[in-house]
């Protein structure tokens, strides 16, 4: 008789579709003290520093551009919790570790507000921006081509060469909304596009040489 | 019977005198072929001294029962080769190099793990490492010297003793008077001193896989809590409130048996840079 492990049952729209087990955690994963948040400042620096670099390390692996606080606490996530060692990030844990995420730049919340969805940014929102465009120009829609969001969404996830080694494994190719926005924003500060609202939904308009 | 009384005349007197001076010249002579002599065979003996380092090198190098006893041989004759560099003792030996490499290894694992541990490693560990980082430094070289030389605890002894006119507090201290598993102190805080319940405290860890918990020593709060907290301070405790029975712990990862630095290589930015996932199992098995 055949014996077959159940797959992962996926539960964030973000999950890895291959098995965890593929990416090579680093040792202290293994050290039971690092799930809790230490009361030592310098300690403290040591130890988020330590987890900026492993989550921004595993959502390149995966190709996660969002993290929900919801998703990153539910058990199926390996990330924050292991079960050899029966140690998981407590919600305010990941508050404080998203908190330095977003403080240092490598993150930002896709609303200030609620603060429920980080875009994880594994390469620099400039990055991205520059790769938008060029996605853009490849289609020759730097004068005046306009999108909507979600066209644009799918044209960058299918066009795009961040991290394409990653991009194979990954379940969501689409570059979700929120993070899109974000990147339009730094594009429309230095005016190379215009995002606008129809009754169709949104849209942008790029001009660029 | 009274005994006869010599009266000594002039004549006596003069060839007294002169005696003692052809004594005297000649005891200066002997005296200084004495010298010469001695100092011929301190030369030969220097240079013998010198051939055997040179020809023994490698079997000084790596063999540890024998570098011991050349370098007792050396301390005996008032020669210590590897603390005063520009000693010619140490020039002529070629020998305070490998030690100051060592010193320079010890340095660099012990501030690349200070981070983790507060400047304390276990010997043992920081041996493997030192050990692993030699055989690398190996593979490089020739076939014929593949086999690296193995480092004692003696020789980590001498490498800190070299780190130590550094004055960035490099130095073996021991928590346990009777064993002879010690504790390298780096200079996390300049000069580290423990007092006798910390050393207590890192004993008891160390006992336990790395970790402690209240209930682990029956002190009154005041001793336990000040101990802890300097501790804490000093970065080589880590809180950690994750345990099943609700107890909160304290880790020392330096004394955590296979400690990161086992499985990691050492970077410049930290162990944090590089990945070789492999579990450490015996965390995992010494959990409460």
């Amino acid at each position: 008789m055949l014996i077959r492990t159940t797959p992962v049952q996926e539960t964030g729209n973000h999950q890895p579709k291959t098995e965890p087990a593929s990416f090579a955690f680093p040792p202290w994963h293994q050290y039971p003290p690092l799930y809790t948040i230490q009361p030592c400042a310098r300690t403290r620096e040591r130890q988020l520093y330590l987890w900026r670099r492993l989550i921004l390390d595993y959502c390149e692996h995966f190709w996660i551009l969002t993290l929900r606080l919801y998703d990153a606490e539910s058990p199926q996530m390996p990330l924050f919790c292991n079960r050899a060692i029966q140690r998981r990030l407590s919600r305010s844990a990941l508050q404080c570790i998203f908190q330095e995420l977003v403080l240092s730049g490598d993150a930002a919340w896709s609303n200030p507000e609620e603060k429920e969805e980080l875009l994880i940014f594994w390469r620099s929102p400039r990055l991205w921006a520059d790769e938008l465009l060029r996605v853009v120009a490849q289609y020759g829609q730097n004068k005046g081509g306009v999108f909507t969001l979600p066209e644009l969404a799918s044209m960058l996830g299918e066009r795009c060469s961040l991290g394409r080694q990653q991009r194979a494994q990954a379940l969501q190719t689409a570059i979700p909304i929120a993070f899109l926005e974000h990147i339009l924003e730094l594009l429309a500060a230095q005016g190379k596009a215009r995002v606008f609202s129809t009754n169709e939904g949104r849209g942008v308009k790029f001009d660029f040489s | 019977m009274q005994p006869r009384r010599r009266y000594r005349g002039h004549a006596t007197i003069n060839e007294e005198r002169h005696r003692a001076a052809q004594f005297a010249t000649a005891a200066s002579g002997y005296v200084e072929e004495r010298e010469a002599a001695l100092r011929e065979q301190c030369v030969v003996f220097q240079g013998k001294l010198q051939a055997f380092a040179r020809e023994h090198r490698r079997e000084i190098e790596s063999d540890g029962a024998l570098r011991t006893r050349f370098l007792e041989l050396c301390m005996n004759l008032g020669v210590e080769p590897f603390l005063s560099r520009r000693s010619v003792w140490s020039q002529l030996l070629g020998l305070s190099e490998w030690y100051a490499r060592l010193g320079f290894l010890v340095a660099q694992i012990a501030l690349a793990t200070r981070d983790w541990n507060g400047g304390v490693i276990r010997l043992t560990v920081l041996r493997r490492a030192l050990q692993r980082r030699l055989d690398v430094d190996c593979g490089t070289q020739e076939p014929s010297e593949k086999r690296a030389r193995i480092v004692s605890n003696d020789d980590i002894a001498r490498a800190v003793r070299t780190l130590e006119r550094l004055r960035a507090g490099f130095r073996i201290i021991s928590i346990d008077e009777g064993k002879k598993e010690c504790c390298l102190v780096s200079g996390a805080a300049g000069e580290i001193s423990f007092t006798e319940d910390e050393k207590a405290v890192l004993q008891r860890a160390r006992a336990t896989g790395g970790s402690i918990c209240r209930q682990d020593l029956p002190w009154e709060n005041i001793r336990w809590g000040r101990s802890i907290e300097r501790l804490l301070q000093l970065g080589i405790l880590w809180v950690d409130d994750g345990a099943s029975d609700g107890q909160r712990r304290y880790w020392a990862l330096g004394l955590i048996p296979e400690s990161i630095e086992d499985q990691n290589p050492v970077s410049e930015s930290g162990p944090s840079d590089r990945y070789e996932g492999r579990p450490i199992t015996s965390v995992a098995s010494k959990l409460p």
